[in-house]
């Protein structure tokens, strides 16, 4: 007992002596450092990517560099380098002199898009967002009563970015949606740090919801980052084992969209929609389309055609509530059988007063919930016990 | 007076092709048909042709799918294309008569845009209530009280650019005007739409596209009576558009009332226009081009035989823009890429032949 009573005595008394100047402590600053030790790693929690392939990270002591390798659609790679708060500006090699120097734990952030709130959320810093392109489409409960309460301000509500309102604004920090505009290069010749999110651009879903690890370096957050993200990627994989075993007969074809005027863009074969129809347990009507995204712009034919022997419609439309509902809309689409048998399912259960829905928020961070439902919708025997979280079916009369 | 009228206007229109649209409107009537049997036998779903003639007469296909493809989408949009061109040539042709403006038709003139304004007021402005719109939320209400307010948008745009040319008379002012008038209208339609939400927005978009495929058979009763309305005002006014057409200083001189003459044109123009465009969308230019083309194809300024001609001519441009819209491998086309691709080098061709009043001989 006393032995090990002072060896402890003298590792504390040694830890408490070296803090001042070589500790190596276990988690990431979340403040300015107020000492600078050149040979410190200050970012002991380092971000470890597993399936995004739209950013990188690499750590260097006292800084992150950060690559956006797509930060819109065709557009060049972009590179950030993430400094330490407090610490010196390093000697950069050539190719990042031009790279934006941010100091990071960032204080606040402005966010184009409502996938990030569930994310920061995640990692405990929602508290640090200052200002939204809009609080309508977001059910983000936070952001919401922010945006009610002023202390979060709204600077794109008709889509485009107010410049003014984001330099009055003063964010650490300026995330984009992963679309470019000329208003970007605006905020950046004003000084405001301009970094892109394209979590949209990621063909795979554990790949975009991966992302809250790229927001959480802006914050030092890659240890709560990890842990939400295992707890996502652990659930996700639980799930899919539920109906790995299933026969290609027992699982249902499936159609997805909507036509309107006769015309649709349906959920490209290689699409997360469809990754995530296959992993449920399901086929895809356009499983053999190669498009990453939708498909080019196609004919009402074709979706009445393909979709005649499918057995569930899913993402219809949210202003589908009944059967009647569709008849009203177009009768062809509502004599599909999925139609008839009332096997319409539409992503809407949870929405916000000014028409966001869930599924676009909170479902880009969560599609294990997301796969959860979808394979209740499949298969209802499997995972019963479980709660709907985003799908919800029309009504049958 | 009305003898009189014609022979007039036969000296004036074509004196030497006098026997050309005995032949070209058989012609027509035939190729019509025959541009409306393919469109019903091709689409983008390749079904056999015997399938198709066994499903017209009544039987099924070897695919459930494909007798609901023949009876529930090829036909109606194979009609709502026929009327829809045959509407927006004979609006044109009003139009460019009662102007005496060659380059005049429902969407070069604004009207197309007035009325887009009247569907964006419905659709876009009642959004945020309803719910979606289009169709599903409103259901037949919603189609009736889209149309009027697509056809009064058509008036609050027609009845000031009548307005204007009364009193300037060179086409083109008259033109810049009109575009003007369109322009400041999207102005409006972009402030309703950027408050909407995406899902309206993306259907908002799919119907700007211009699309005849969206009139469903339940849609057909309240398209083609309104459509069948428009045209039938044009075939009753064939003399005094004539007359019109001559000057109206001459027309009031035959005993013409022009200004009743004027109310009706117009009236029935904003039907064919706004009816289309509630349907269809903001389809581009077809109206422009289909009256030049029946002119240059009859030889002939006469509205008795040119109203028959746009008829037929608007028809079958119009299932054949349809067609060449679904070429394009499995996808579609935008429609009214399609109809811009038609008509703009015919407004180009008129633009750089025109000498004032050109279009008259």
């Amino acid at each position: 007992m006393k032995p090990i009573l002072s060896t402890a005595l003298l590792a504390l008394t040694g830890a408490l002596v070296a803090v001042p100047s070589f500790a190596q402590p276990a988690e990431n600053p979340d403040a300015c450092l107020t000492a600078f030790d050149p040979a410190a790693d200050y970012f002991p929690q380092k971000a470890d990517v597993e399936y995004a392939e739209n950013f990188t990270v690499a750590y260097h002591g006292s800084y992150k560099v950060v690559t956006v390798v797509e930060p819109s659609p065709g557009a060049p790679s972009e590179t950030y380098v993430l400094l330490q708060c407090g610490a010196p500006l390093p000697e950069l090699p050539a190719e990042l002199a031009g790279a934006p120097v941010i100091e990071v734990p960032v204080a606040t952030i402005h966010s184009e898009s409502a996938t990030h709130f569930p994310m920061l959320e995640a990692i405990g810093m929602i508290d640090r967002l200052t200002g939204v392109s809009s609080a309508a489409y977001t059910t983000t409960e936070a952001v919401i009563a922010g945006a009610a309460a002023g202390t979060i301000i709204e600077f794109a509500p008709t889509f485009t970015i107010d410049v003014e309102t984001v330099i009055d604004g003063e964010p650490a920090l300026f995330m984009t949606g992963g679309f470019t505009t000329a208003e970007h290069g605006q905020l950046a010749d004003a000084g405001i740090a301009v970094v892109a999110n394209a979590e949209w651009l990621e063909p795979t879903v554990l790949g975009r919801a991966e992302w809250v690890k790229y927001i959480a370096l802006f914050f030092n957050q890659e240890g709560e980052a990890a842990t939400a993200f295992d707890a996502i990627d652990a659930q996700y994989a639980a799930t899919m084992a539920e109906v790995a075993s299933l026969t290609e007969g027992e699982r249902p074809l499936v159609f997805t969209g909507a036509a309107s005027e006769g015309i649709f863009y349906a959920a490209g074969g290689r699409s997360y929609v469809a990754e995530m129809i296959a992993d449920a347990g399901g086929r895809y009507i356009f499983a053999d389309n190669d498009d990453t995204g939708s498909t080019g712009l196609t004919d009402i034919e074709v979706m009445l055609d393909e979709a005649a022997e499918a057995e569930v419609w899913i993402n219809a439309n949210s202003a589908y509530r009944t059967l009647a509902d569709i008849v009203a809309d177009d009768p062809r689409l509502a004599a599909l059988p999925a139609a008839q048998a009332g096997a319409v399912w539409n992503y809407d259960r949870i929405t916000s007063p000014g028409g966001g829905v869930a599924y676009f928020d909170l479902g880009v961070l969560r599609p294990d919930l997301v796969l959860i439902d979808l394979v209740k919708i499949f298969h209802p025997e499997v995972m019963a016990d479980r709660p709907f979280t985003f799908y919800r079916p029309i009504t049958v009369e | 007076m009305s003898a009189e009228t014609t022979i007039e206007v036969a000296a004036v229109a074509a004196p030497r092709r006098r026997t050309l649209p005995a032949i070209m409107l058989p012609a027509l009537g035939v190729l019509f048909v025959a541009v409306f049997l393919l469109s019903i036998g091709r689409g983008s779903v390749a079904i056999p042709v015997d399938q198709v003639v066994a499903i017209l007469l009544g039987g099924e296909g070897d695919r459930a799918s494909w007798s609901v493809i023949v009876m529930d989408v090829r036909i109606p949009r194979a009609i709502t294309a026929a009327l829809s061109g045959a509407a927006l040539g004979v609006a044109g042709l009003q139009m460019q008569t009662l102007l005496r403006n060659p380059l005049a038709d429902p969407f070069v003139l604004g009207i197309s845009s007035g009325a887009s304004l009247g569907v964006a007021v419905v659709v876009l402005g009642t959004g945020s209530t309803v719910g979606a719109v289009f169709g599903a939320g409103l259901g037949l209400t919603g189609d009736l009280a889209i149309t009027a307010a697509a056809i009064i948008g058509a008036l609050l745009v027609l009845i000031p650019v009548l307005a204007i040319s009364a009193r300037v008379r060179n086409p083109a002012t008259v033109l810049v005007v009109g575009l003007m008038l369109g322009y400041g209208i999207q102005g409006f339609v972009s402030i309703l739409s950027a408050g909407t939400s995406p899902e309206l927005l993306q259907r908002w978009m799919f119907w700007s596209f211009g699309s005849f495929t969206g009139v469903t058979a339940n849609k057909l009763p309240i398209f083609a009576p309104l459509i069948v309305l428009g045209i039938a005002v044009a075939f009753l006014t064939v003399r005094q558009l004539n007359v019109l057409l001559l000057s109206e200083n001459y027309a009031r001189s035959m005993g013409l009332n022009a200004g009743r003459m004027r109310i009706a044109t117009l009236g029935g123009a904003a039907v064919l226009a706004g009816t289309v465009t509630a349907f269809c969308g903001p389809i581009a230019f077809l109206g422009v081009a289909i009256p030049h083309i029946a002119r240059g194809v009859l030889g002939t300024s006469d509205h008795r035989l040119l109203v028959p001609g746009v008829v037929l001519i608007g028809a079958i441009l119009a299932i054949a823009a349809q067609m060449i819209a679904l070429l394009a491998g499995d996808g579609v086309l935008p429609l009214n890429a399609v109809t811009a691709l038609i008509g703009a080098p015919v407004v180009v061709a008129v633009l750089l032949r025109s000498r004032r009043g050109a279009f008259v001989s």
